[in-house]
């Protein structure tokens, strides 16, 4: 009998124990019905007037929510592009959601396309505040920014892509790689705007209409926005955004172009390195800051349209060619820099790392518009060819 | 009985669960960029009350601290102190599991009443409590080889997005900001006062005080990647204004463009070390009262205390920023007078005693 009731008091205990966690079990608040949730992948921020933002998403639903809307059985992904707008970024993103019957997800949010009207306001700042205080979009999301309205930017179809997202990331992957663009991700911004010294820059989408694509608009990442703070405050040409992106270190595999004995040669870039120091001259003033840049270019030649062939004689003068093109490419981006007062390159941040204490008394409130538009700088590149390709010369027809 | 080896897999997760929540934020905003050098100067605290348990423990073997408090503070004093260390003890369970709570509810399930996730952790609690220490032990050793891993996958999965430059200038806020960093994170190396109720319990105690100060080193080594892990991604301004610093890491970590949103691979080992941290300390209360009022078994009192620090925490901390608030400025003070200043104090009384007694021995 004892035996009995100590059993049953045992089974009592573990039968309570699991009624007890199958009720609280808690799956029941925070369950996701993957059919039930519109996914966020590229979003627009736009500029209506000073007090008003209009934002754009381009929603993507799973087949299943399709397929019950349509009634088409496993239909394919259907984007859908949705607006609102609002006095600001979060009461606009609030109205979005009375226009989807679906949960709004920024879970997988890819990119956020802002207007250039958006970026020149200080909506862009509040809206910095609204997306790393909510958490739900992750810093890895990227950024572009656009001439016109963001929201054109997402009714375009890309060729050989459905998916908007996917395709703006693999051109800006390839803009990445030629260097006439870069990728920024939210974290890539922040870091940026929040380093002493180094203001950020972010890609930039062109839309483009021709005669050869029948006028049908087509997306091209090129370029970058210069920015000082959270405030735009000009266009970086692909050139000058190459020249900034070297002057930065970013590693890419841009081609240059330059002529050469009767021909044209093209050299691919394998890794670039570069290191920004203070340079001690004494002709400097406390006025003009002088500064050394050190780079080192490390290629291939991938095409040679003249009929010498090479030899290992010529490729003191091919690298000279390619120090002599990649000069320019940097003193132009330098300039651009310095006439929009904004230093995106970071000579203000090689200066603080190296006198912290002098650069915050007495440079760190003037840098932009003081000092960076006079500083001095040298450049040498030391450039090395490693690799003159298969082929000695071009294909020659015979006499 | 547990051996040495599992004390010091125990240290190591005691100190780390916690101290990568808020810690890293908190040691930045006042190092900047020279953050990743704080949890080496306050490893010192820890050393120091490892060596000062360690030192009573060879004097009063098989003695917990409760248990030696009255040859030292006498029976009043004891009781009083004893209660005093219950309180401390189950406080810092209770702030333990609020903090667990609150990175569930943020990470995991924000939409989920807050009371059940504290139900849910409180019945885990208990359940342990109820195994003693000997299987908490075990899970410890299950559980711990998830740390490494964990650090090695943030490494490799960060390598790409570290910016070199926020580690330039060096150290930007100086000695002194990185010593003012080390203030808060010394508290969490003080948790080791707990060791003084679990070395009784240990089989041997061949080479303990090594073995535990490398752990303690370990420690310290490991917040340290951390720390120089959020500084170069974040930056460290951008890291002292995160709370939760290295749960944004751990969102960032991506490998190339086939694994990412792996989140909840770190959340899982990192909440069980919290729950083996919060178990502990609820597990070290119980002893410490039983032993105080003197119960035959601390079984007794743990329905009671996990229900009652469940309602307290809730109580206590209503949202997250209180809770960060609270250990930024109320408990470093706290804690070390618990953790440093009370075993300090001992040690003290005991050579001053263990004089008067040598001298009496010795006068004619």
């Amino acid at each position: 009998m004892i035996k009995y009731s100590v059993i049953f008091h045992k089974n009592i205990f573990n039968w309570l124990l699991v009624i007890v966690l199958m009720v609280l079990i808690t799956g029941c608040w925070d369950y996701h019905e993957l059919d039930k949730e519109a996914v966020i992948s590229v979003f627009g921020y736009d500029l209506i007037s000073p007090y008003h933002v209009k934002v754009s998403a381009y929603l993507e639903t799973t087949p299943k929510a399709n397929s019950s809307s349509n009634g088409n059985e496993g239909g394919m992904k259907k984007p859908e592009i949705i607006r609102a707008d609002g006095p600001t970024i979060y009461e606009a993103i609030k109205n979005m959601s009375v226009y989807t019957p679906n949960e709004l997800t920024f879970h997988h949010h890819v990119i956020s396309i802002l207007s250039e009207k958006f970026v020149s306001s200080p909506h862009f700042g509040d809206g910095l505040d609204r997306i790393t205080r909510v958490g739900a979009t992750r810093r890895r999301g990227l950024f572009a920014v656009t001439s016109g309205q963001s929201s054109d930017v997402l009714e375009i179809k890309l060729p050989l892509t459905d998916d908007l997202s996917e395709g703006l990331l693999n051109l800006m992957e390839a803009a990445k790689e030629q260097q006439y663009s870069t990728q920024v991700d939210l974290n890539d911004f922040l870091y940026d705007l929040t380093l002493i010294g180094k203001e950020p820059i972010i890609p930039r989408i062109l839309i483009t209409q021709s005669k050869s694509t029948s006028f049908q608009k087509r997306i091209k990442v090129y370029g970058s926005g210069a920015f000082r703070g959270t405030r735009f405050v000009g266009w970086l040409s692909g050139n000058e955004t190459r020249g900034v992106l070297w002057l930065r270190g970013k590693s890419g595999h841009p081609i240059l172009r330059f002529p050469w004995e009767g021909g044209e040669i093209m050299v691919q870039a394998e890794s670039i390195q570069t290191k920004i120091a203070l340079s001690q001259t004494s002709r400097a003033s406390k006025e003009q800051i002088p500064f050394l840049i050190k780079m080192k270019w490390q290629g291939k030649i991938v095409m040679y349209t003249g009929h010498r062939s090479l030899k290992v004689q010529d490729i003191p003068s091919i690298e000279q060619g390619v120090e002599n093109s990649m000069r320019p490419v940097i003193q132009q981006s330098i300039r651009r820099a310095q006439a929009l007062h904004t230093d995106v390159i970071g000579f203000g941040n090689t200066f603080y790392s190296s006198q912290p204490s002098v650069y915050r008394q007495k440079y760190l409130s003037q840098w932009n518009d003081r000092y960076f538009p006079q500083i001095q700088y040298i450049v040498q590149i030391k450039a090395k060819i490693l690799n003159i390709g298969m082929t000695s010369h071009a294909p020659e027809e015979r006499d | 009985m547990i051996s040495v080896k599992q004390l010091s897999y125990l240290t190591v997760i005691l100190i780390f669960s916690t101290g990568i929540l808020y810690l890293p934020s908190i040691t930045i905003r006042h190092a900047g960029n020279g953050g990743w050098l704080s949890p080496f100067i306050s490893m010192m605290v820890g050393i120091m009350v490892l060596f000062i348990i360690l030192f009573f423990h060879y004097q009063f073997t098989s003695k917990t601290l409760t248990e030696y408090l009255p040859l030292l503070v006498g029976k009043w004093g004891a009781r009083l102190l004893g209660a005093l260390y219950v309180l401390f003890f189950w406080s810092t369970g209770l702030l333990v599991v609020r903090e667990m709570v609150g990175i569930v509810r943020i990470t995991l399930l924000p939409k989920t009443p807050i009371v059940v996730i504290c139900f849910m952790i409180a019945l885990a609690i208990i359940y342990g409590a109820y195994c003693k220490m000997e299987a908490i032990a075990r899970l410890i050793e299950l559980i711990v080889l998830l740390l490494p891993v964990m650090v090695i996958a943030l490494i490799t999965g960060l390598a790409g997005a570290i910016h070199w430059g926020a580690f330039f200038p060096f150290i930007e806020a100086g000695w002194r900001g990185v010593i003012r960093g080390a203030f808060v994170p010394s508290s969490w190396f003080g948790e080791i006062i707990v060791l003084a109720y679990l070395l009784p319990i240990v089989s041997s105690h061949h080479r303990s005080f090594s073995i535990l100060l490398f752990s303690l080193g370990i420690t310290a080594g490991l917040l340290s990647i951390i720390v120089m892990l959020i500084i170069g991604v974040f930056g460290a301004s951008e890291a002292a204004r995160t709370p939760l610093a290295t749960y944004e890491l751990i969102r960032y970590v991506q490998f190339g463009s086939f694994l990412q949103h792996i989140d909840a691979l770190f959340l899982f080992p990192w909440l069980m070390f919290m729950l083996v941290k919060g178990l502990l300390f609820f597990y070290v209360a119980m002893i410490s009262f039983s032993q105080t009022i003197v119960l035959p078994s601390y079984q007794f009192t743990i329905i009671p205390l996990v229900f009652l620090s469940t309602v307290v925490s809730h109580w206590m901390f209503l949202d997250d920023a209180t809770v960060s608030k609270f250990l930024e400025v109320v408990w470093p003070v706290y804690a070390l007078f618990f953790e440093a200043a009370v075993p300090l104090l001992l040690l003290v009384l005991y050579f001053v005693r263990h004089r008067k007694i040598q001298t009496i021995r010795m006068s004619p």
